[in-house]
C-alpha cells in the first residue's frame, strides 16, 4: 500500500466513504430536529385549538345562562305577577261569590296558587336568584330544601367552603349540582337518601353527590346508559371541560352512584 | 484489524440474535421479520466462513443473500408503512429483484469477481424503502420520542450501512485487480465496520421496548 497511485485511490476511497457516511449521519438529524420542530408545531397548534374551544365553550354556556336569565326573570315578573294578581281578584271574588259561584271560585283560587308555584319553580330553575345574591352556599341549601320538599328522597347537605369561587364558576358548578340530583331523582330506583357534599381542601375544591339507589354498571356502555340521562350527562361534561375540573362516577348494580366533580384552583376568584 | 472489527461484527450480531430472541414472544409483526434476517444473516456468514475455511468460492451467496434480505426488509417496511399502495408494490418490487438475481447469477456466473451493479441497485432499493418510513415520520408524527421507536433505530442502520457500503461496492472489483491485498484488508474491514453499526442499530431496536 506504499506507492502513490495505491495512496491516492486509498485516500480517494476512504474520502467517498466518509463523506457517504457523513451524509448519512446529516440525513438522520436532519430527520430528527425536523420531526421536533413539526412536533412542537403541531403541540402548539393544538394548543390554541384546544383554548380557541374553551372559550367558544365558555361564550355558549354563558349565552345560555344569560338567555335562561332572561326568560326566568320575564316568568317571574310577567306572569307570575299576573297570575299573582289574578289570584287575589279571585280572592276578592270569593267573598262575593255564593253557592256554586263560590266552589267554582275556591278551584280556580287553588288553580291559580298552583301556577303561581310553577311558576316560580320554573322561573328558579332557570335563573337560581339565590346563587347571584347569597352565594353557592346558600343556593345548594334552597336547591335541597326545594328537592326534600317535592321528593321522598332526603337530602343529607354538607358544606365547607370559605372561599368563593367566579360567580360563572359557581354558577357551572350549580347546575352540574342540579342536574345530578335531577338524575338521582329520576333514576336512581330506591333510592332514600341523596348526599351533597361541596367541600374546600386547600387549592381544589369537591363537589359530591352520592344516592343509595339501585345504581348501574359503570362497565356498560354508553348507548346503553345514554336513554338513562345521556343530555344531562352530557351538559355535566360540558359544563365541567369549561371549569377544566376533573369528572369521576363510581356505581355498581343495587350499590348506589357516586359521582365527583374536582376542581383546581386555576379557576378561584 | 480486519479479523478484529470482523469478531466485533460477529459479537453485535449474536447479541442481537440472543436479545431477540428472548423478546420474541413481546415483539410486534415487523420486528419478528428483523429477526427473520438476523436469521438470514447467521446463516449467510456460517456458510460463507465454511466455505472459504474449505478454500471454495463463496461469492454466489451474495446475490441469493441480497434477495432474500430484500424480501424481508420489504416485508418489514410493509407492516411498519401500513400504505395499501406499499403493499400492492411490494411483492413485484422484492420478486423482480428476487428475478433479477436469479438472471444475473445465471447468466452472468462470477466466482471470482463481485456484482457491484446487483449490490448497488440493492442499497438503492433499501434506501427507498427508509425514504418513505422517514417519510411517514415527517407526515404522520404519531412517534414523540424517536430514540424509543424500533423502526427509525433500524432505518438508522440501514441508512449508515447502505451508503457507506455503495462506496465499496462501486469499487471492490476495481480495487481487487488494482490494488495491494493490504488496501483490499483495510477497505473491508470498513466494511465490517460499517455492519457492526448496523448490527447495533439492530440490537438496539430489539432491546428498547416497542411503542403502541
Amino acid at each position: 500500500m506504499d506507492s502513490p497511485p495505491e495512496l491516492e485511490f486509498a485516500q480517494l476511497l476512504l474520502g467517498g466513504i466518509s463523506f457517504m457516511f457523513l451524509s448519512a449521519v446529516t440525513l438522520v438529524l436532519f430527520v430528527v430536529v425536523y420531526q421536533k420542530r413539526l412536533l412542537q408545531q403541531q403541540l402548539l397548534l393544538r394548543a390554541t385549538e384546544a383554548e380557541y374551544q374553551q372559550q367558544l365553550l365558555s361564550a355558549v354556556i354563558a349565552a345560555q345562562e344569560l338567555e335562561r336569565e332572561r326568560i326566568g326573570r320575564d316568568l317571574h315578573d310577567g306572569i307570575g305577577s299576573t297570575l299573582a294578581t289574578a289570584k287575589l281578584l279571585v280572592g276578592r271574588l270569593e267573598s262575593l261569590a255564593t253557592g256554586e259561584a263560590s266552589n267554582l271560585t275556591l278551584t280556580v283560587k287553588e288553580i291559580l296558587a298552583n301556577a303561581v308555584h310553577d311558576v316560580r319553580g320554573l322561573s328558579h330553575s332557570l335563573y337560581p336568584a339565590v346563587l347571584d345574591r347569597f352565594g353557592l352556599a346558600e343556593a345548594l341549601q334552597h336547591l335541597a330544601d326545594v328537592c326534600t320538599e317535592t321528593n321522598t328522597l332526603d337530602v343529607e347537605l354538607t358544606i365547607d367552603y370559605q372561599q368563593p369561587v367566579a360567580l360563572q364558576h359557581e354558577l357551572a358548578l350549580y347546575r352540574i349540582c342540579q342536574e345530578l340530583i335531577h338524575n338521582s331523582q329520576k333514576h336512581a330506583r330506591g333510592a332514600t337518601l341523596l348526599q351533597v357534599h361541596l367541600q374546600q381542601r386547600g387549592p381544589s375544591l369537591t363537589l359530591t353527590v352520592a344516592d343509595n339507589g339501585c345504581g348501574f354498571d359503570v362497565a356498560a356502555p354508553h348507548a346503553t346508559r345514554a336513554a338513562s340521562g345521556g343530555a344531562g350527562l352530557r351538559s355535566i361534561e360540558v359544563r365541567v371541560q369549561m371549569l377544566r375540573a376533573r369528572l369521576s362516577q363510581q356505581s355498581a348494580p343495587g350499590q348506589g352512584t357516586r359521582t365527583l366533580v374536582e376542581l383546581e384552583n386555576s379557576v378561584f376568584a | 484489524m480486519f479479523d478484529g472489527i470482523t469478531i466485533v461484527s460477529y459479537a453485535i450480531l449474536t447479541l442481537a440474535v440472543l436479545v431477540g430472541s428472548w423478546r420474541f414472544r413481546q415483539l410486534p409483526t415487523n420486528l419478528r421479520y428483523l429477526m427473520a434476517l438476523l436469521g438470514l444473516e447467521v446463516a449467510t456468514e456460517i456458510l460463507a466462513n465454511i466455505l472459504r475455511f474449505y478454500h471454495k468460492p463463496n461469492l454466489f451467496i451474495s446475490p441469493v443473500f441480497a434477495a432474500g434480505e430484500l424480501w424481508i426488509l420489504a416485508l418489514m417496511y410493509d407492516k411498519t408503512l401500513q400504505s395499501p399502495r406499499f403493499s400492492r408494490l411490494r411483492p413485484w418490487l422484492a420478486g423482480g429483484f428476487a428475478a433479477y438475481c436469479l438472471l444475473d447469477s445465471l447468466l452472468a456466473p462470477e466466482v471470482a469477481r463481485f456484482k457491484p451493479a446487483l449490490q448497488l441497485v440493492e442499497s438503492a432499493l433499501i434506501l427507498s424503502l427508509v425514504a418513505l418510513y422517514f417519510r411517514k415520520l415527517l407526515r404522520e408524527l404519531r412517534v414523540t420520542q424517536l430514540d424509543l421507536e424500533p423502526m427509525f433505530w433500524v432505518s438508522i442502520g440501514l441508512v449508515i450501512n447502505n451508503l457507506g457500503k455503495s462506496q465499496i461496492y462501486l469499487f471492490s472489483n476495481y480495487l481487487l485487480t488494482h490494488y495491494s491485498k493490504q488496501l483490499n484488508l483495510n477497505i473491508w474491514a470498513i466494511h465490517s465496520l460499517l455492519l457492526a453499526v448496523l448490527y447495533s442499530c439492530y440490537l438496539v431496536a430489539l432491546w428498547i421496548r416497542p411503542r403502541n
